[in-house]
């Protein structure tokens, strides 16, 4: 599920259009969304991060594609 | 395959077979026998697929695309219409394949529910939201991007998330894995750091 936040009026907003370059640009609304991984999927391993506490590393044979998207 | 359809010119029509057959079939005919370009019928019902009679049933796309195979193969006139296809094509092989890496990727299907309030810290948009995973399985959610102090060169994590513009006028917020640019060729994705979300329970973040 991805969520939607509509502003009243239209946002004028800075967004990194590439590496480098920014552009102004108007928006109406902000789609949230959250990525995340299944425990216990095929392949993928997770590691404490060593440097914060309760964050992981997630690795699979591909790690971008295994990853779900809510929405 | 639809493409290859297409492109092949020859009329295809999809028709359920006429009396139906049990146990259930399926095949590929040309409507005139031995005239190459005529129109060329797939007698098909999705109901009858997979086959109950047949232990390892092939589903009901692998069917249908095995004879759209054989009208491939008719419509070429590479084919004779009594004779089955009984090898894998490198094209079947290929779409087994993919169908069954996605029905391994979308095997479990798992949602996860967000609610977000967004406001204003003086001039910072905030975004605080809450994941809830209402699912049998627990999950890994994505929550920071891990980062390099310029200073002292020790991994911090970080907050920002990735801006894109769309889809149309929104933009897309969150905690995601960025897009790569196009015009260049990055040697990794960064992947953000994920926080165990155990199924039925609920995190509140910004």
């Amino acid at each position: 599920m991805s969520l939607h936040c509509h502003s009243r009026r239209p946002v004028r907003i800075l967004l990194i259009e590439r590496y480098g370059q920014y552009e102004v640009v108007t928006i109406t609304g902000v789609v949230f969304s959250i990525g995340f991984w299944l425990a216990g999927e095929d392949g993928l391993a997770v590691l404490p991060w060593d440097y914060a506490p309760n964050l992981f590393t997630v690795i699979a044979h591909n790690t971008v594609r295994s990853a779900h998207r809510s929405r | 395959m639809l493409e290859r359809l297409r492109a092949s010119g020859g009329p295809i029509r999809i028709e359920r077979p006429s009396p139906q057959t049990n146990p259930p079939n399926a095949w590929a005919r040309l409507r005139n026998s031995g005239d190459v370009g005529a129109e060329i019928v797939v007698a098909y019902d999705p109901a009858d697929w997979p086959n109950p009679t047949q232990p390892d049933a092939p589903a009901k796309e692998v069917v249908l695309f095995r004879l759209f195979e054989h009208a491939l193969a008719l419509a070429s006139g590479t084919a004779s219409s009594e004779a089955a296809e009984s090898t894998v094509s490198a094209i079947m092989e290929t779409y087994l394949r993919e169908r069954n890496g996605d029905a391994k990727r979308h095997g479990r299907m798992v949602q996860i529910r967000l609610s977000c309030r967004p406001g204003k810290e003086v001039n910072t948009l905030v975004f605080p939201y809450t994941v809830e995973n209402p699912s049998g399985a627990d999950v890994y959610v994505m929550d920071a991007m891990p980062t390099v102090d310029a200073a002292t060169r020790r991994c911090r994590q970080s907050r920002v998330v990735p801006v894109i513009h769309g889809p149309g006028t929104d933009a897309t917020i969150g905690r995601f894995i960025a897009l790569l640019p196009t015009d260049r060729r990055v040697s990794m994705p960064v992947i953000p750091l994920a926080r165990r979300l155990p199924h039925g329970q609920v995190r509140r973040a910004h």
